[in-house]
């Protein structure tokens, strides 16, 4: 059992679009003839990697220097794992498979994501697990684990799965959700939960709320216990330990059936 | 000098039907055959190959502020239709560009082309976003192009007639307006409708008094009609008539020919605009009465606008029509916006489906107008580019109606009780590559009044496709072997060689320039620009991007 390997070639700079790399187009006789984008030019993958071959379930890609747009997007099964960072859309519209990054990850990971495992090791840029520009919802379903800090509008209009943050996110976390569930072990800058409708949003850390949040006491939530070892097979200390919480409703704007949870104190 | 040796040329401005005969091209001319002692530089053995003039859109919406909209509305429109940058070497650079139903300007240029095309017409540019609707057109490249200037529903327009102006008054505003904004005809959308939506009514029928300025739709065709034939234009009034996609519209639309008064009147996407309300579901075809009141009454031409299935988006000035579609959205999101309190748009995404019996019945509908009106030389060939499909689907357009085999399949595949209701397994009819060459070159030119376009003749702009004479007649119009956009050699094989730039056709009426000292002072009381900025000068258009200007003169008729 060998992965089937991508190499990127000495010289290469620029943004490649990664789009239709997957471990199952790369067994092809002809993987080396797949169309990729070079700075928004087609060219040939053989061009711009070397190739080994390997198993149609899992590919590795080594590759330092460049920008990588759309890594595993439409990624269907399988295992792809990215050595070195990627650029934007990194799992775009995943509908399964596991997919990992062993660096960074840029804008727009994990939007329109329906079904998968995306484990990003380092920071996930602005938008993930976002809806993509003009669309009404967001990530539909799947696993999202970061192990660092995340940018602005994580969640934006996210309709099911879980996402998982160890590190802080930025400003409006959760912003207009449809529902699904955020944990973010280190809190978030402000406007967390902005036009939130439904779904949850598991806080380390109190973040200052608008008016439109209603405190809603401290609660035991069983399932929560449930979330955090489930979670914690998967990146564990995203979800905070214990099952008492302080509860907010929320957003009062948008029906306000949402809910912000932070760890109960004591 | 280049010779095109043997091919078979269709050429109805000329009467030539398939014969077998030498072109000759020299300076982006087609020229009378020299003699013996004038060098052939080039020459292209056309055996067997199909020969026509450049293609001609006469209704496809490729500018102005609505496609913007359209395009801003809908970026999964563009993220699943992309299409990265090519560089020709000596033929130029292609742009990347995005988008299925509302392309990107330079991305609808080349498509155009790949297909044959070379003119498209903007059917619908407001005076008021003339500026944006030229430098939008001057990005689309490869093809001719021109626009015509919307009014009807505008302020001054409607003040004038209810003040019962005299028609040589309104005939000037309206030559000012096609100088002004470098329109190519006049278009009215909703006669009066769009006004009247603002005073918050939501239909507003030929015969009825427009709720503020007490005019009806009726009046506005009639003078627009009469100011645009005393003008001398050559393209009749364009209307995109009250009702659009109400069933029971067939009387609206037999009713606005009859307001032309005799007049020549073009009435567009004539398929929305033929629907009666039999049957169960209370919506059936009148395609033929719509149809043989075109076939009886030659002042009245048309082109269908016809659906074909799939996602698309519509964009129309009709915010009235648009606000009464909005429920049909899909996906669900919709734009209706006023402009300048002189006119509107609505733009609505649709999703045409063969199962469902109202599209399923509209799409039967439009074939069934292009079958039974008998002269090609007033149907034109139009899916009212995007709203019944895009333009790109013209080549399967044109097979359903060379192959009957072809389109009675298609028809066993819509919803059963559509195909039922409609008698298009009836019609035998199958259009011969002389009349596809009549409604998509001869037809539209002879229309626009565009002496130099449409035809193969010597003088002719040599604008020149050739086409392998497939079977498959939808692989044959999609892919031309060549096309020669003024002479010079563009496409191969469907794909594009050397990226050119269209000119600019625009009418130039005489009026009287009076006219500009009470628009002025209406400028200054109620707009929110001054005159002087509506105009757009000669130099002006090119500056925005045209390769050049053609005018076409008018000689007017005293009324």
């Amino acid at each position: 059992m060998t992965a089937t390997t991508l190499t990127l070639r000495a010289g290469i700079a620029g943004t490649v679009d990664l789009g239709g790399v997957l471990p199952e187009t790369l067994v092809r006789a002809d993987a080396g003839r797949l169309v990729v984008g070079l700075d928004g030019r087609p060219v040939e993958l053989a061009e711009l990697f070397t190739l080994r071959p390997g198993d149609a379930d899992s590919l590795v890609v080594e590759a330092e220097g460049v920008r990588l747009d759309n890594v595993g997007r439409a990624m269907t099964a399988g295992r792809l794992r990215l050595e070195g960072h990627a650029g934007d859309y990194a799992g775009e519209a995943m509908r399964g498979g596991e997919l990992l990054i062993a660096g960074d990850a840029g804008d727009f990971a994990a939007c329109a994501m329906r079904a998968g495992l995306l484990r990003i090791d380092g920071r996930a840029g602005d938008w993930l697990a976002a809806a993509r520009t003009g669309e009404r919802a967001g990530m539909a379903g799947g696993v999202v684990a970061v192990a660092g800090g995340v940018g602005d509008r994580l969640g934006d209009r996210m309709r099911r799965g879980l996402v998982l943050v160890r590190g802080r996110a930025g400003r409006a976390c959760g912003a207009r959700m449809l529902a699904g569930t955020l944990a973010v072990a280190g809190g978030c800058d402000d406007l967390a939960g902005f036009g939130l409708r439904r779904g949850s949003l598991v806080l380390g850390v109190a973040p200052e709320l608008g008016a439109t949040f209603n405190e809603a006491g401290v609660a035991d939530l069983p399932w929560l216990g449930l979330l955090r070892r489930y979670a914690d097979a998967i990146l564990p200390g995203a979800v905070f330990a214990g099952t008492r919480a302080r509860r907010w409703q929320g957003d009062l704007a948008q029906g306000g059936k949402g809910e912000v949870l932070v760890p109960a104190c004591g | 000098m280049l010779r095109l040796k043997n091919g078979r040329l269709y050429d109805p401005a000329r009467g030539v039907d398939g014969l077998v005969q030498d072109l000759y091209v020299d300076a982006g001319r087609v020229v009378p055959a020299p003699g013996p002692e004038v060098r052939i530089d080039a020459e292209l053995d056309l055996a067997g190959k199909v020969v026509m003039a450049g293609a001609i859109d006469l209704h496809t919406h490729i500018g102005g502020g609505k496609m913007n909209i359209a395009r801003a509305l809908l970026p999964e429109d563009h993220r699943g239709d992309r299409v990265p940058a090519s560089d020709l070497g000596a033929g130029g650079f292609m742009h990347a560009g995005c988008g299925h139903a509302a392309p990107s300007t330079w991305t609808t240029g080349y498509r155009y082309a790949e297909m044959g095309y070379t003119a498209c017409f903007e059917p619908a540019m407001l005076p008021a976003n003339a500026r944006h609707a030229h430098l939008e057109m001057g990005d689309i490249p490869m093809v001719d192009k021109g626009a015509y200037a919307m009014l009807g529903s505008d302020d001054f327009f409607l003040r004038l007639l209810a003040a019962g102006a005299d028609p040589r008054l309104i005939a000037d505003y309206v030559g000012w307006t096609l100088d002004a904004s470098q329109a190519m005809a006049i278009k009215v959308v909703n006669p009066g409708g769009i006004s009247a939506f603002k005073f918050n009514t939501r239909a507003l029928a030929l015969d009825e008094a427009h709720p503020y300025y007490g005019v009806t739709p009726r009046q506005v065709i009639g003078a627009l009609a009469r100011a645009v034939h005393d003008l001398g234009l050559a393209h009749p009034l364009h209307v995109h008539a009250s009702n659009l996609g109400v069933p029971g519209n067939a009387d609206t639309t037999l009713a606005t020919m009859a307001a032309a008064e005799g007049l020549p009147i073009h009435l567009t996407h004539i398929q929305f605009h033929s629907y009666g309300t039999e049957g169960e579901r209370r919506f059936s075809s009148e395609a033929e009465r719509i149809a043989d009141a075109i076939n009886r009454q030659g002042n009245v031409s048309a082109d269908v606008g016809q659906i074909l299935f799939g996602q698309t988006v519509t964009a129309s000035g009709d915010t009235m029509g648009q606000h009464r579609n909005h429920r049909h959205a899909s996906p669900d999101k919709w734009v209706v916006m006023d402009i300048e309190c002189d006119a509107g748009c609505g733009v609505v995404p649709f999703r045409y489906k063969d199962k469902n019996f109202v599209n399923a019945l509209q799409w039967a509908i439009g074939l069934e107008l292009f079958l039974r009106v008998t002269d090609p030389w007033r149907i034109f060939l139009t899916t009212d580019h995007p709203n019944g499909a895009p333009f790109t689907s013209y080549p399967h357009l044109i097979r359903l109606l060379m192959d009957r085999d072809f389109r009675n399949a298609k028809l066993d595949e819509i919803h059963p009780e559509a195909a039922a209701h409609s008698q298009l397994r009836g019609l035998t009819r199958e259009y011969s590559l002389y009349e596809i060459a009549v409604m998509t070159r001869a037809a539209p030119a002879r229309s626009l009044g565009l002496a130099e376009r449409g035809h193969l003749g010597p003088g002719a702009a040599a604008d020149i496709v050739v086409y392998r004479d497939d079977a498959d007649r939808e692989a044959m119009f999609g892919k031309p072997e060549y096309v020669f956009k003024d002479g010079e050699l563009v496409v191969r094989d469907g794909r594009v060689v050397k990226v050119v730039n269209g000119a600019l056709h625009a009418v130039k009426p005489e009026y009287d320039k009076g006219i500009e000292r009470p628009l002025n002072d209406y400028f200054d009381r109620y707009m929110t620009v001054k005159m002087a900025h509506l105009k757009i000068a000669d130099d002006e258009v090119c500056a925005c991007g045209a390769s050049k200007l053609v005018p076409h003169a008018c000689t007017r008729h005293s009324s």
